[in-house]
C-alpha cells in the first residue's frame, strides 16, 4: 500500500522532523526570525480564506503567501532557499493543526499539508535555480524575475495537479483522469493566487506595506467572480432538480425517481471515464429524463394515449426550450432506444449518456417501481444486455453496486 | 431619409468631430506616451471592454475603466508623456466591438467614439493638471488613487451627460435604459478609478513591467470567471424561461399569459419607481407563478364551468406541493413567497402577510385573466377590469397598484381586453403558434 506508506511517512515527518528541520533551516539562513514569524503567520491566516473552486481541491490564500516568499527572502541577489523552506516547514506544521480543526481527520490533514509543502518547495527550488542560471541575462526591468517565476509556477502546478489527483482518486474511488480533468478547471483560481503572491513579493520593496492593498485589491475582484460563478452553478443545479421533481409531486412518476436515477447515472458516467462536462450532461439528462411526464396531465393526451417515444419527445421539447441544454435534450430524446436491433450494429448516433440514463432509470424502476431486490434487478438488466441495454454500461452498474450503496 | 436617421447623423457627426478635434489637438500639443507600454495597456483595455459582462439586470461591468485610469495616472506622473493623449487614444479604440460590425450598426459606435474620446480627454487633462511633476513616494500613493477616483467620476459623468443628450435628441423622451442604474454603478466606477490610480502609481514606483503583467493575469482570470458566471447566469435564466414557455405552450388558452403578467408587473413596478433588483425579482415571481398549475390533475384543468370547493382544495394542494419544491432553490425562494400566494384561500386571506410585491403579481395576474378570453367567458374591456379589481373585497389588490397599472397603460397607450382586443390577441396567438 504506497498510499498508506506515504501518509505514515508524512505523519511522522511533519510531526517530529518538520519543526526541527524548519528551525535548523532558518538558523542557517539570512532571514531574521521576525521576518520568518510574519511569513508563518501569513501562511496560517491565508488558509482561512478559500476561493470557490469546482474540483473539490482545497485552494487557499496560503498559496499566495507561499508564492510571495522567494521574492522577499533574499540573500544579496539570490533567493534565500534555506529560509524559505524553513518557513514552509513550520507553516505547514501549523497548517496541519488548522486543517485538523476544520476536518477532524488527522491523516488527511497531514496528507494535505504535506502535499502543499511539496508544491511550495518545488516552486521555490525551480524559481531559485532558473533565476541563478538565466536571471542575469534578462536585464533588470522585471523579466529577470518574471521568467523564473513562471517556470517555478508551471512546475508547481504540475506537481499540485499530479499529487492532488492521485490522492483524491484514491479517496473518492474515481478514475484519476476524471479527477485530474476536474482539477484543471480550478487552474484559474490557482494561477490567480500565485500571481497575487508574486505581485505582492515584487511590490514589497518599492512600496512597503502599500503592496498589500495593491496586490489584494485585484485579487478580491477575482475572488468575488469565482464565488459568483460557483453560486450560480449551485443555483442552476438546484433549479433543474426542482423542475425535474414537478412530475413526481404531481403524482405522475415515482417519488424520488429523478434524484436516484441521477445519482446512479453520475456514478456510472464517472466509472466509464467520461469527462467532467459529459458527467454534468449525464446528470442533467438523468434528472430531467422524465420531465415529459408532466404532459400526462394534459386532457387531450389523456384522451388519445401515448407511447414511450412520445414521452421522450415531449421531454426533449421542454428541455430544448433552454438553448444551453440542447445536448441534454438530445440525450433525453434518445433515452428509450435499444442498444441495437437484431441483425444490426448499434447506432453510433445514440450517445453514451442516453444509454446510461436508460439503464439507471430502468434499474430504479425495477427496484422501487416493481419492488425487485438488487440482484433481481441486475439479473433483469443482464438479460437485456445483448439487444436492449449497452453491455458496457450494465457491467459498470454491477461494478458500482458491488462497491457499495450510491447516495442520492 | 427618415427624420430619425437625420438626427442620428447630426449627433454622430458632431460627436465624432469633437473626438477627432481632441485627438488631433492633443497629438500636436503634448508628448506621446512610450509606445510599448501604451500598447500593453491599450490591449488590456480593449480585451476588457470586449468582455464587458452583464453582472446584474441590464448593468454592464467592464474593468476597462480601471486600465484606462491606470494608464492615466501612470502617464500623468511620468515626465515624458501626457495622460490626456494616452487616455484619449485608448478610449478611441473602445467602441470597436465585433458585435456592432456584424450587425452593421454605425450610429452607436461613431457616437460612442466621440463621446468616449472627449470624456477621456477631459479626465486626462484633469490628471495631468493634478499629477504632473509629482515626485512620487509611498506617502503620495493615496493622493494618486484619489485623483484616479476623481478622474473616473469626471469620465463617467461626461459619458452619461453626452449619452443622455444624444438619446434625448435622437429618440425624444425615451429613458436611457443602460444608464438607469447609474446610482448603483457609480460606486463601482469610482472604486475602479481609485484602484486604477493606485495601480498606476504602484507601477511607476516599482518601475518593472513584470508588475503590469501579473496584475493583468489576475484581472484576466477574474474577468474570465466573471464572464463565465454571466454566461451561466444567462443559461440558468434562459433554462427557466424556456421551461416555463415550453410548459405553458401545452395550454392553448393561457399561452403567452406568463409573459403578459410579467410585462404588466414590470409596468407597475416602473411606475412605482422600483429598483432594478426589485423589478427583476418581480419578473421572476411572475414567470414562475403558474408552475404550480402543472401539478393539477388533468380532469380539473379540463373541467368546464366552476369547480366545487373540494376540487379547489385539491387544486391548491397540488399547486402548493410544487411551490414547496421551488422554495428549496435558494434563488427562487423569495420569488415563491411573492408568487406563491396565487392559489390563495380567500376565506383565510391574511392582509398582514401580504406585501406590495405580492399585490403587484396578483394584480397583474388577475388583470390579464380578466382581459383575456378564457374557456368560460369573453375578454373584459380594461376599464371594467380596473373596476372589478377595485371592487374586490379581499384587499389583495392594493389601490395604488391598480392606479399605477392604469396610469402606466395610459402612458403607453395600450388597450387590453374587450372585443377588438380579442381579435388582435388571436392574431398575436397565430403568430406565436407560427413561431413555435
Amino acid at each position: 500500500m504506497p498510499r498508506k506508506l506515504f501518509s505514515t511517512i508524512a505523519v511522522v515527518g511533519l510531526l517530529v522532523a518538520a519543526p526541527l528541520a524548519g528551525t535548523w533551516a532558518l538558523a542557517n539562513s539570512q532571514t531574521s526570525m521576525i521576518q520568518a514569524g510574519v511569513a508563518v503567520a501569513a501562511m496560517v491566516l491565508g488558509s482561512l480564506i478559500t476561493p470557490s473552486g469546482q474540483s473539490g481541491n482545497r485552494l487557499t490564500l496560503t498559496i499566495a503567501a507561499a508564492a510571495a516568499l522567494p521574492f522577499i527572502f533574499l540573500a544579496g541577489d539570490r533567493v534565500d532557499v534555506s529560509g524559505v523552506i524553513g518557513v514552509y516547514l513550520i507553516g505547514s506544521e501549523l497548517l496541519v493543526l488548522v486543517e485538523y480543526a476544520r476536518s477532524g481527520v488527522l491523516a488527511t490533514s497531514f496528507a494535505y499539508a504535506g502535499r502543499q509543502f511539496v508544491g511550495y518547495s518545488i516552486f521555490t527550488l525551480v524559481f531559485a535555480l532558473v533565476r541563478d542560471v538565466v536571471g542575469r541575462s534578462l536585464g533588470s526591468s522585471g523579466w529577470e524575475i518574471l521568467v523564473p517565476f513562471v517556470a517555478g509556477g508551471v512546475a508547481w502546478i504540475a506537481v499540485e495537479l499530479l499529487l492532488w489527483s492521485l490522492a483524491a482518486a484514491g479517496d473518492f474511488r474515481l478514475p484519476t483522469r476524471y479527477v485530474a480533468l476536474s482539477g484543471v478547471k480550478d487552474l484559474n483560481v490557482f494561477i490567480s493566487l500565485v500571481a497575487t503572491g508574486g505581485l505582492f513579493g515584487l511590490m514589497l520593496e518599492p512600496l512597503g506595506w502599500w503592496a498589500l492593498p495593491v496586490a489584494l485589491l485585484p485579487y478580491s475582484f477575482a475572488h468575488g467572480a469565482f464565488r459568483r460563478f460557483q453560486e450560480t452553478k449551485t443555483t442552476y443545479r438546484q433549479t433543474i432538480r426542482a423542475l425535474a421533481q414537478i412530475p413526481e409531486v404531481a403524482g405522475l412518476n415515482l417519488t424520488g425517481h429523478s434524484d436516484r436515477t441521477a445519482a446512479l447515472a453520475v456514478a456510472m458516467a464517472k466509472d466509464l471515464g467520461l469527462t467532467p462536462e459529459e458527467v454534468e450532461e449525464v446528470e442533467f439528462a438523468a434528472l430531467m429524463h422524465d420531465i415529459g411526464h408532466i404532459t400526462l396531465n394534459d386532457p387531450t393526451v389523456i384522451e388519445q394515449g401515448w407511447t414511450d417515444d412520445d414521452l421522450a419527445r415531449w421531454g426533449s421539447e421542454i428541455i430544448a426550450g433552454a438553448p444551453s441544454l440542447d445536448r441534454v435534450a438530445a440525450h433525453v430524446r434518445r433515452q428509450y432506444e435499444p442498444f441495437r436491433n437484431p441483425g444490426e450494429e448499434s447506432d453510433p448516433s445514440v450517445s453514451k449518456a442516453a444509454r446510461i440514463v436508460k439503464i439507471a432509470s430502468a434499474y430504479d424502476s425495477h427496484r422501487v417501481g416493481s419492488g425487485m431486490s438488487q440482484l433481481e434487478a441486475l439479473e433483469e438488466l443482464h438479460q437485456g444486455a445483448a439487444y436492449e441495454y449497452d453491455p458496457e454500461v450494465v457491467t459498470s452498474l454491477r461494478r458500482i453496486l458491488e462497491a457499495g450503496p450510491v447516495n442520492a | 431619409m427618415k427624420p430619425l436617421t437625420i438626427r442620428q447623423i447630426r449627433i454622430a457627426a458632431a460627436y465624432a468631430l469633437g473626438g477627432l478635434v481632441c485627438l488631433v489637438a492633443l497629438w500636436l500639443r503634448v508628448d506621446a506616451p512610450p509606445l510599448i507600454l501604451w500598447s500593453i495597456l491599450a490591449s488590456a483595455f480593449i480585451v476588457l471592454e470586449l468582455r464587458a459582462v452583464e453582472v446584474n439586470d441590464r448593468m454592464l461591468q467592464s474593468s476597462g475603466l480601471m486600465v484606462l485610469l491606470t494608464a492615466g495616472a501612470l502617464f500623468a506622473i511620468r515626465s515624458d508623456s501626457s495622460a490626456a493623449l494616452a487616455m484619449a487614444a485608448m478610449a478611441a479604440l473602445g467602441p470597436i466591438l465585433p458585435d456592432g460590425i456584424f450587425k452593421r450598426q454605425w450610429f452607436q459606435p461613431i457616437a460612442n467614439f466621440g463621446q468616449m474620446v472627449v470624456s477621456a480627454t477631459v479626465a486626462g487633462l484633469l490628471l495631468d493638471w493634478l499629477l504632473s511633476g509629482l515626485v512620487l513616494s509611498t506617502f503620495l500613493l493615496l493622493q494618486v488613487a484619489l485623483a484616479g477616483a476623481l478622474a473616473s467620476l469626471v469620465y463617467t459623468g461626461m459619458n452619461v451627460i453626452m449619452v443622455g443628450y444624444a438619446v434625448r435628441y435622437v429618440y425624444g423622451t425615451r429613458t436611457v435604459l443602460p444608464w438607469s442604474g447609474l446610482h448603483v454603478l457609480l460606486p463601482s466606477q469610482v472604486l475602479m478609478g481609485f484602484l486604477g490610480g493606485l495601480l498606476g502609481a504602484a507601477f511607476h514606483l516599482a518601475n518593472k513591467q513584470a508588475v503590469i503583467v501579473l496584475i493583468l493575469i489576475v484581472y484576466l482570470f477574474a474577468h474570465l470567471s466573471l464572464s463565465s458566471y454571466s454566461q451561466l447566469r444567462e443559461a440558468h435564466q434562459a433554462a427557466l424561461r424556456g421551461f416555463v414557455k415550453a410548459l405553458e405552450a401545452r395550454d392553448l388558452y393561457t399561452r403567452g399569459h406568463t409573459e403578459r403578467v410579467a410585462y404588466f408587473a414590470q409596468l407597475i413596478g416602473e411606475q412605482l419607481r422600483f429598483t432594478g433588483t426589485q423589478l427583476e425579482r418581480i419578473r421572476w415571481a411572475c414567470l414562475i407563478h403558474d408552475l404550480g398549475k402543472l401539478a393539477i390533475p388533468g380532469e380539473l384543468v379540463a373541467k368546464r364551468g366552476r369547480l366545487t370547493p373540494e376540487e379547489f382544495k385539491e387544486m391548491r394542494t397540488a399547486a402548493r406541493s410544487v411551490e414547496a419544491i421551488l422554495a428549496e432553490v435558494d434563488f427562487l425562494r423569495p420569488m415563491v413567497s411573492i408568487a406563491g400566494v396565487h392559489y390563495i384561500d380567500l376565506e383565510k386571506f391574511d392582509a398582514s402577510a401580504w406585501s406590495l410585491e405580492a399585490s403587484i403579481v396578483a394584480t397583474a395576474d388577475t388583470f390579464d385573466a380578466l382581459t383575456s378570453t378564457r374557456r368560460y367567458r369573453m375578454a373584459m374591456p380594461q376599464t371594467e377590469a380596473y373596476a372589478e379589481l377595485r371592487s374586490d373585497p379581499s384587499g389583495r389588490f392594493y389601490p395604488e397598484v391598480i392606479s399605477a397599472l392604469e396610469s402606466a397603460l395610459k402612458r403607453t397607450g395600450e388597450v387590453y381586453g374587450g372585443a377588438q382586443m380579442t381579435q388582435s390577441e388571436q392574431l398575436s396567438r397565430a403568430e406565436e403558434a407560427q413561431l413555435a
